[in-house]
Parts: C-alpha cells; structure tokens; sequence
C-alpha cells in the first residue's frame, strides 16, 4: 500500500465521524490499517477482481435505487455519496490483502475490460496487464463522502486541511525545501477558508439573482417574510405549465377557490413586506402527522381537501385556503406559522398529500395594526388623486368596496407584458396613471394602496387560483402561472378578501399555455402516480432489510445470469473428446493420393499435403481440378484434425465429394 | 457537420497533448477530485464538499502559480541509431549536462516528434480501413476515423523518463524508448525538460532545440528459407559492377581492341608495344540475380494491404541470401527504380531503407513496372512478386517471366480469399501464394 502509515485509517475514522457512524469508521479504518501487521496477502486473480469491483457497483446501484424510493428529500442524492467509502471497500480491501500492490485496470473500467478481452483473443503479446494503486482515490472519495454528510462543524475545514497536507507531504516535490512546501499549504488552507466564505455568499448572490430573473420569488413560495413582485419589470411575465399542487376535494363539493401563501402589509420598492417576523411553532397532534392551527369550533361547517404538492429542498411554505384549522397526514419534522398567517414547513419530504380541514367562516388573521394603513410616501399624490377624480370613497364601506372594483373593471385591463421603458422607475404609479394595464401583482398592489389611502386597513396576499378541472386525475390542477395576488380588507371588523384583477385573466393565461400541455400533463400525471403509490401505498420496508435485499437481488441476478451464460459457452465444448491421432487415418482422401500417385507425381514423405498437391497441380492437373483438390483437402483436415467437427457428416461428404472427383478424374484421362 | 467535428477533435487532441505534458499522475487525482468536489459541493448549503473545492481549490492556483519561470541551464545531445524497425522498441540515450550554476533534481525528460494533426480534406476524404465494421453513429461521429489518422499521421510513441540529480557540471546519460509506429522518417524537433510544482501536480516545461532523424524499417515477418528457383545468367559487366567499382581481378586475356570497347581497359603498354590498341579481357561472370517486385499501385486495394506487401517485400530482402547472387528491388513510384543488393555492391539494409520510404504510385504505373521487369528480364534468375491485385496486366506479367524460363514466385496481398486464382495457360513456372493482410505470419510460413 503505497499511502503513508495511519493516513488511510485516519480519513476513514474522519469520514465515519462525519456521517455519525464512528463505529463502522473505526472498524473499517482498523481492517485497513491491520493488513500492515500480517504478512498474509492472497492472490485475487483479474477474474476476481472483476467480480469483486461488480459487487461494488451493484452494491451502489442498490443503494442507489434505494435512496430515491426509500429516501427523504433531496438528501437521498447524497445518501449514496455518503456511503461509497463502506460501498467500494471490498475493492479497496482486494488491493491491500492482495498481492499484486493494486488493482487491474480492467476492474475498474468496463472499456479497460473491453479492451483487454480483445487484446488477450487476439493473443497480443505485447499486452500488459496494469495494475494501479487506488488507496489515493480511495482516500480522496472518503473525504468527498464526509463532506456530502453535511455535518457543519468548523473542525471539518481543520481537520480536512490537516488530512490533505499529510496526503501531499508523501507526494511533494522534494527538489524544495520543506519550508516552501509547508509556507504554500498554510497559503492554500487561508485561500480556502476565504474562498469557502465568498463561494457561499456567491451562492446566494446567485440564487437571488436567477429567481428573480425566473420570477419564482413572485409566487412567495420561499420567503414568508417577504414578496418579491414584477412591478417594473419590462417584457413579457412567462409562467409555466408546470403543476405545482394538486387539490382534491370531498364528492360534490366545489374546490377553494384560492390557497393562500401568506399575507404582507409593508410595500417597498415593488416588495411586500411583513412588518414582523415573529412565528409560532404548532405542536404536532399525538400520531406526529396532525397539526393543529385553530381550534374547531364547529365541525360540521368544515371543509376538507387533500393537497399533493412537491417541495423540492425539503421545506417552503403550504399554500392553504382561508380558514384552514388543521392539517393532518403532514409527515414534517416542523410546522411554524406566521403571524401573517403564512404556514412553513421543514424537514419535509420531497412529496407531501395533506389533508386540510377548513372553516370558511373562520377570520384567523391578526386583527389590523398601524402597518396595515401603510403607504409609501411617494405614492400618496397619485393615489389620491385617483381617489378625488373618481370618487371612490363612499360613506358605506361595502360601497367603497364596489365602487374600487367598478372602477379597476372599467378602466383597467390585464396584461402579462410591460414594454414601456417609463414603467420601469416607478411600476404602479406608471400603471395607475398611464398604463393602465398590468397583471395581479399591480392590481392587488395598486387595490391594496388606495384602500389604505381611504382609511381602510388592507394587506396583500399572495397565493394560488384553483380553477381548472381534471377530469383523467379527478382533482383540480394547480399551474405556476395560476400564481396570483389580491388584497384583504378589513371591514365590519372582520378581513375580506378583494379580487380587483380582471376576471378574464385566467382565460389569457391559459392562451399563452404550450400546445403539448396536454402530453405534459398526462406525463405529469403518471409520474404522480407511480410517487403517490410509492408514498402512499407501498408496502413499508424495513430500512435495513430493503438495502441487503436490494443490492442481494442485483447481485445474485446478475451471478444467476452469469452462470447461465457460462453454462451456454462451456456446454458446446464439455461434450468434445479428445481427437485421436488415428481419426480419419482410413479418410477417402488418401484414395485420391494414391490415383494421383500412380498416375503423377509421387508425395514424398516430407511433403505436405498442400505441397505436394501445389507440385502435382503445376504439371498433371488443370487447374479446375486443382481447387476442387484444394476444398477436398481442406475438408479432410477437418475430418482429420478439428475437434468440434461432426466425424459422420464430414466422413460421407468426403466419400461423396472424393467418388465425383475420381470419377471425373479417371473420365480425363481416359479422354487424354 | 464535418467542420464542427474537426474543429471540435482537433482542439480536443490539442489540449489532451498539452494537458499529458503539464498535469502529473497526481495532478490527474487532483483534477478528479476538484471537478468531484465542485459536482458535489453545488449547493453550499447541502453539503460541505464545497470546504474540500475551495481548499483543493487553493493549493491548485498556488502550483500552477509556480509553474511560470523555469528556465534551467542545460544542454543535450540525443544518442539514437540511424535505424529503427516499425513496431520494435527503440532505445537510445540522451546525454544530459548542466551548465548553469545550481543542481537540478527531479526533472522530467520529454523527447519531442512533432504532432501532425489531419487536415481538414484529409479528415473528410481518408477513411479508416476498417471504419465499416464500427456502428453507423460512430461512423457519423467519425471518432474513430480521427484516431486511426493520428496514429497514421504520428509514427511513434514517445514515453517520458525521470531524468537524474544533475549537480553543477555534470553529465548524465539518460535511457529512452520509444515505439514506431509504422515505416518512414522519425523527425526529432526537440527536447523538454519538465520540473513540477511544489505538490507535484502541474510541470513547468523548457523546450530546447534538439533535431535527429532515424529511418524506421518496415514490419518484418520470419520466413521459411526460401530457395529461389533459376540457372546463375551472364552478367555483362561481371563481377566488377557486383563488387566493386573498378577494375575486376579476373583477368584472362589482352585482344585487340574492337569498337565499343571502354577506354579504361586498354591495355597501354602492350599497344605500346604493338603500337596497336590492345585490351585487357575479363572472365565472364554468371551468377544468379533475383528480382523482388513490387507492385506498388493501390486502385482499390486498402491502405493495410500496401503496408504489409512492403513488410512483405523487407521480409523477402532479408531472407535471400545475397552473399552468393544479386537481389533487384523493382518498383515504381514517381519513376522506376531498381535497386541491387549483394555480393558487395549494396547491402540489404539499403533495400530496407528504401522500402521505407516506398509510396503508393497512380493507376497507370504497372505498365512502367512491366517494362522495366521486361527489359531486365534477361539479366534475372528469378522473380518473386509482391502484387496488390490479381488482373489481366498481371498475370501476362508472370506469363511472359515464366515464357522467358524464369521461374516466378507471386505473392498477392488481397483481403478476398474467397475467389481462387486464375492463371494464365503456360505458367508451369510459378508458384502462387495469396496472403490475407490480417494472417501475414500465417500466410507467409506457409510459402
């Protein structure tokens, strides 16, 4: 093993601290490190190693498949990662109880393999087997696996740095000096440390960057303190088709109508903001899964849904309708929720089918505050001037109510594009005064301001519209571009929800929707499917139990298949016997060497066949019975010599085809 | 498409000869596990495999860092034969001495041929002999056929050698190998010194102008003894053409000189005598003068078959004995040559030479090869032919050999073993041998 003494074992040792399996670590980094104190190596032939490298890869593969039935969010990309160094260490542990000091190449590469089975029928004798030494790689896949654990301890970068440098230390370029060497690591360590800094703040700065420009944080699926808007954004607003929720509800009853993300009551420079952030974590009901928002007051009024949404990092926010009181089948490790009514969900699996019961009389948001008359102060000129030229404020409420939505009905219209460059400095007041058109994000926004302008408390809530039916999936789809935005009131101290954006904007959205929507989402829909039944109906297996049966089954499917083929390649030959040397001694041929003999040339008894048939053919042949001679002959080297040869069959060929040539032979010369 | 194949493979040869001189073993390791650690570290908040990047990250940018002035004082001189033989390791040394005024250790000794890359026609016109047996994608995405060109276009395979201490002023011989390829002119450019960074993973390279040739010897095949048929002919100018230059030592008698006859055997101090011209007359030579021609012309036979019909025609060279007859290449490139070996005159490591340096010639050279067979028919013992193909114009070539008496050996290099060989009525003289390019060996133990 050509790795320096303990280093093996201690990258082990740190990789099984890293994944909190310390004990399987230590065994592992003893077995390792043990081979130094005995001698015994055993002799794995090429086949061996071969067959042990498919081990590994099907131990993978099983592990693999596994993650992604068996696992829980998007860690289960890394449980494989995370477990390769246990994964691989037969091989590794072929290389170092071995005796040729590493491992062929065509172990590890099924092209190597390829190639040397080519090279070996060939008889290539210039072939040679390599064998490399694989304890750096494995090394180097330990630390991988360690960091994909994710465990975030300021000891990983140290002791990380501390494990490379002694790796290095064996392989330095000793033509300088150990200082130069030792001053460019700690060089490197300190670069890292402040490149690992400014690649995370990188990380974010990109992620912000790319949802905004995807429009993503419009939707107020991430941040439940914060809502990022289009307003003032040029070009056309692209949403996709992509179905993010599914809504079923009970028979005969209609769907909500909206589900609510959450709410905000601070607008800022084209954001909603919440003017607190302060959140409530909600106990889980005694099964884990049941989560209680409100208490029930009266159960016959509720209504009940079954959501199937996705969430791909394992937490974000569930989209709810208005009065949600309990969530229950919701296998999270946390629910808290907003006081803004915004409900987040973490350590989440990647799918998630809960079951809401709701109360539409139910007013469970915060009674109003000072932020909820909000407005910013450039914005106060336009609003009331709207207000005054068209005399929006009522005496009656309910009055100022319908006359705002009069209003945004009459002369307003919806659009998904803003191409004027002069939207871009101010959004709203570009689209209260000028444009005139716009999509939901302006209309709540714009509804939301001019209330508060007229004293009445109001926020803006973001969100989902459930609107369009499956008849194949027998639920309601919910698309990225049903993403939507309206305001809530507060009037007759209870909160209202107001809708001023055109109600035809729904049909326009669905104008601008791909024509292969359709195979989209029978494609999505069987895919729903098959996760639902994975989720759901699949029969559970034991965590321990499902890894040794899965990697078992590929292995011993795979040995099954191998024995089948060995079975066909060797049966053809088991059946050969040894060809006696005196098989085919009485063969018909010879009758044609002694006709040739008496009346030509003589076979001496050096001379081949062939030669002497070459010889006869130059003076006492023609040369059409010469290649008739030449295929005899070939066919009685056959019958004489070929092991896999059907001796009967060839024997009465060859008395055949040996009759027709005398025959015709004798006929020549008697013509001659 | 082709155009963006080419530019595509082209780069990618490029860079992997650049990165072959510049990244160490380690160095690859290392790659591999920054590119790992970049793939798994994505996402800084899903694991912390990005600690790993940056780290290794780090230590990348410092060695690359110390790669930049490499700028040692030494000189070399390349010790390599004049000749080589395709597919046989070469080994030969590089004399190495440090001139400057601090040791160097740990250098890495690269000898460089200079790669020829196709060029764009040739990459879309040459076609891979064998490029009908791969599948119709790998036919479309012509990979196959850019590798077959560059080992084509590149006859050698040079391996680097961790050089010695050099302490100040010393000299070092350094061992080298290398595998030809295939026949033709090895052209050295230079040679490199390489010394790697700190970690050991990227070298610093300085190239140093260091021009050699060698002539790589076509591929030989053992052959059985081979005993060419033929009575020994007069040869004119007897043995003095086939010895040496000059005078030959067997005298026999003065004459009278007749018209025609060269001055330089007249015989001054007898015409002194005379006072006529009188001559030294020589005792006529006979001895035997095999001919191996070789049919050079390509028409549809493959590029394989022309390379191994002129390992053939090498093998031939060296297994006739030349010590007691002459040998005469024939063969026909941009002209006619004929060349002999033998009995002094040349040796047959001229022959090789030259067929080292044969080429394919155009469709209507066999007639050219045919006359000068024909004219030199009288001069030849035997003949032993090396043939592409076997047609009409050929099998009147042997037929006219075999009407002159001279008995013919025709080998023909043809991939089609299944039609059988026609000959021509009156070739009782010729002995006919087809050999497949795959099973050479094979075939040519059994002539």
């Amino acid at each position: 093993m050509n790795i320096p003494v303990l280093l093996l074992a201690s990258v082990i040792v740190f990789w099984g601290w890293q994944i909190d399996q310390l004990l399987v670590g230590v065994i592992l980094a003893i077995i390792m490190e043990g081979a130094r104190l005995t001698k015994t190596r055993w002799d794995f032939s090429d086949h061996d190693q071969r067959r042990i490298a498919d081990l590994c890869i099907y131990l993978m593969i099983g592990t693999l498949i596994y993650s992604l039935i068996g696992g829980k969010g998007s860690g289960r990309f890394f449980m494989v990662i995370t477990w390769i160094p246990l994964l691989i260490s037969p091989l590794a542990l072929v290389q170092i109880y071995g005796n040729k000091n590493g491992l062929n190449l065509a172990a590890l590469s099924l092209l190597a393999r390829k190639k040397q089975a080519q090279r070996l029928q060939q008889n290539d004798n210039n072939y040679q087997r390599k064998y490399y030494d694989i304890s750096y790689p494995y090394m180097a896949l330990c630390l991988l696996s360690a960091g994909s654990a994710n465990n975030r301890t300021p000891w990983f970068y140290i002791i990380l740095f501390f494990l490379v440098a002694w790796a290095f230390w064996s392989k330095r370029n000793t033509r300088y000096p150990s200082s130069i060497f030792v001053g460019l690591f700690i060089c490197a360590g300190v670069f890292g440390y402040i490149g690992q800094h400014w690649l995370q703040e990188l990380q974010q700065l990109v992620e912000q960057k790319s949802m905004e420009w995807a429009g993503l944080d419009s939707q107020g699926d991430r941040d439940p303190f914060q809502a990022n808007t289009a307003i003032g954004s040029l070009g056309t607003l692209k949403l996709s088709n992509n179905i993010v929720a599914r809504v079923f509800t009970e028979k005969g009853m209609p769907p909500p109508d909206l589900l609510r993300n959450g709410s905000y009551n601070i607008f800022s420079r084209s954001k909603w903001y919440v003017s607190s952030k302060e959140v409530r974590a909600i106990a889980a009901g005694p099964d884990g899964k049941t989560w209680d928002i409100q208490k029930t007051v009266n159960k016959d009024r509720l209504l009940r849904y079954k959501i199937g949404i996705q969430l791909t990092t394992g937490e974000g926010l569930l989209a709810v309708p208005k009065g949600t009181n309990q969530l229950a089948d919701l296998p999270v490790e946390e629910v808290e929720q907003g006081i803004f009514s915004a409900i987040r969900l973490s350590g989440a699996p990647l799918r998630l089918y809960p079951k809401v019961s709701v109360d539409p009389t139910a007013d469970n948001d915060l009674p109003p505050m000072d932020s909820d008359l909000h407005i910013p102060d450039h914005m106060h000129m336009v609003l009331q001037s709207i207000i005054s030229q068209n005399n929006l404020k009522r005496v009656n409420q309910s009055d100022t109510l319908k006359a705002i939505e009069t209003y945004f009905n009459r002369n307003y219209t919806y659009s998904l594009v803003q191409d004027d460059p002069k939207s871009k400095k101010n959004g709203l007041e570009f689209f209260l005064t000028q444009s005139h058109a716009g999509h939901c994000e302006y209309f709540a926004s714009a509804t939301v301001l001019l209330l508060r302008m007229m004293g009445l408390p109001a926020r803006y809530v973001t969100g989902w519209a459930v609107s369009e039916y499956s008849e194949l999936e027998d639920c309601y789809l919910v698309r990225s571009r049903h993403a939507h935005a309206w305001g809530m009131v507060y009037i007759n101290n209870h909160w209202q929800e107001i809708d001023t954006t055109p109600p035809n904007w729904l049909t326009l959205e669905t104008e601008q929707s791909s024509p292969f929507r359709p195979i989209s989402d029978f494609l999505s829909w069987c895919r729903y499917q098959i996760t639902s039944w994975l989720d759901n109906d699949r029969p559970e297996i034991p965590t321990a139990a499902g890894w040794i049966v899965l990697a078992l089954a590929l292995y011993l499917g795979n040995k099954f298949l191998r024995m089948k083929r060995q079975v066909r390649e060797t049966s053809e030959p088991a059946v050969l016997e040894p060809v006696s040397h005196k098989r085919g001694i009485k063969s018909d041929f010879y009758k044609i060497e002694h006709f040739l003999s008496e009346n030509g040339t003589k076979r001496y008894p050096s001379e081949t066949l062939s030669k002497w048939l070459n010889r006869t053919g130059q003076s006492h042949i023609n040369e059409e019975q010469l290649h008739n001679l030449l295929s005899l002959l070939e066919l009685h080297y056959k019958y004489r010599f070929d092991p896999q040869c059907d001796t009967d069959l060839c024997g009465r060929e060859l008395q055949r085809l040996t009759q027709t040539w005398l025959a015709q032979a004798k006929l020549d010369r008697d013509k001659s | 498409m082709n155009k963006i194949l080419y530019f595509l493979y082209l780069n990618i040869s490029r860079c992997s000869y650049w990165l072959q001189r510049h990244v160490t073993g380690n160095g690859w390791l290392f790659l591999a596990c920054l590119c790992l650690s970049a793939v798994i570290g994505l996402d800084t908040s899903q694991t912390m495999a990005f600690q790993f990047f940056c780290l290794l990250l780090a230590i990348g940018c410092l060695a690359i860092s110390c790669c930049f002035r490499f700028r040692p004082k030494l000189s070399a001189k390349r010790q390599a034969p004049r000749l080589a033989t395709a597919g046989v390791e070469l080994h030969y040394k590089m004399v190495i001495e440090n001139l400057g005024d601090s040791s160097q250790s740990n250098l890495v000794l690269f000898d460089d041929i200079p790669i020829c890359y196709p060029t764009f026609i040739e990459f879309c016109t040459w076609n891979d002999p064998e490029e009908q047996q791969v599948s119709k994608f790998d036919r479309m995405i012509k990979l196959f056929r850019w590798q077959w060109l560059m080992r084509k276009k590149n006859s050698a395979k040079l391996s680097h050698q961790q050089c010695p201490d050099l302490p100040v002023g010393v000299t070092q011989k350094i061992p080298l190998q290398l595998i030809p390829y295939q026949r033709g002119v090895l052209h050295f450019s230079s040679v490199t010194f390489a010394k790697s960074d700190p970690f050991g993973l990227f070298r610093a390279l300085y190239s140093m102008e260091c021009t050699d040739t060698v002539v790589i010897l076509p591929k030989r095949y053992p052959l059985p003894s081979l005993q060419l048929a033929g009575s020994r002919k007069y040869q004119p100018s007897g043995v003095t053409l086939a010895s040496s230059v000059g005078e030959s030592q067997e005298f026999m008698s003065l004459r009278d000189y007749r018209p025609g006859d060269p001055p330089r055997i007249i015989h001054w101090r007898s015409w002194a005598k005379t006072g006529k011209p009188v001559v030294k007359e020589y005792q006529d030579e006979y001895f035997s003068r095999h001919a191996l021609i070789l049919d050079t012309n390509l028409l549809s036979a493959g590029n394989k078959c022309f390379e191994e019909s002129i390992s053939v025609a090498a093998s031939l060279a060296c297994t006739v004995a030349t010590q007691d007859s002459l040998l005469d290449l024939l063969f026909v490139g941009h002209k006619s040559y004929c060349f002999t070996a033998g009995r002094g005159v040349g040796h047959t490591g001229k022959i090789l030479e030259i067929l080292a340096s044969v080429q394919p010639s155009q469709a209507e050279s066999f007639s050219d090869l045919s006359r000068l067979v024909t004219e030199r028919a009288s001069l030849i013992s035997s003949a032993v032919f090396v043939f592409l193909h076997w047609d009409e114009q050929r099998k009147d070539l042997v037929s006219l050999m075999n009407q002159r008496g001279i008995p013919v050996l025709a080998l023909i290099i043809s991939e089609d073993e299944t039609k059988p060989l026609s000959k021509n009525p009156g070739t009782a003289k010729a002995t006919y041998h087809r050999l497949h390019p795959d099973h050479m060996a094979k075939g040519l133990a059994q002539i």
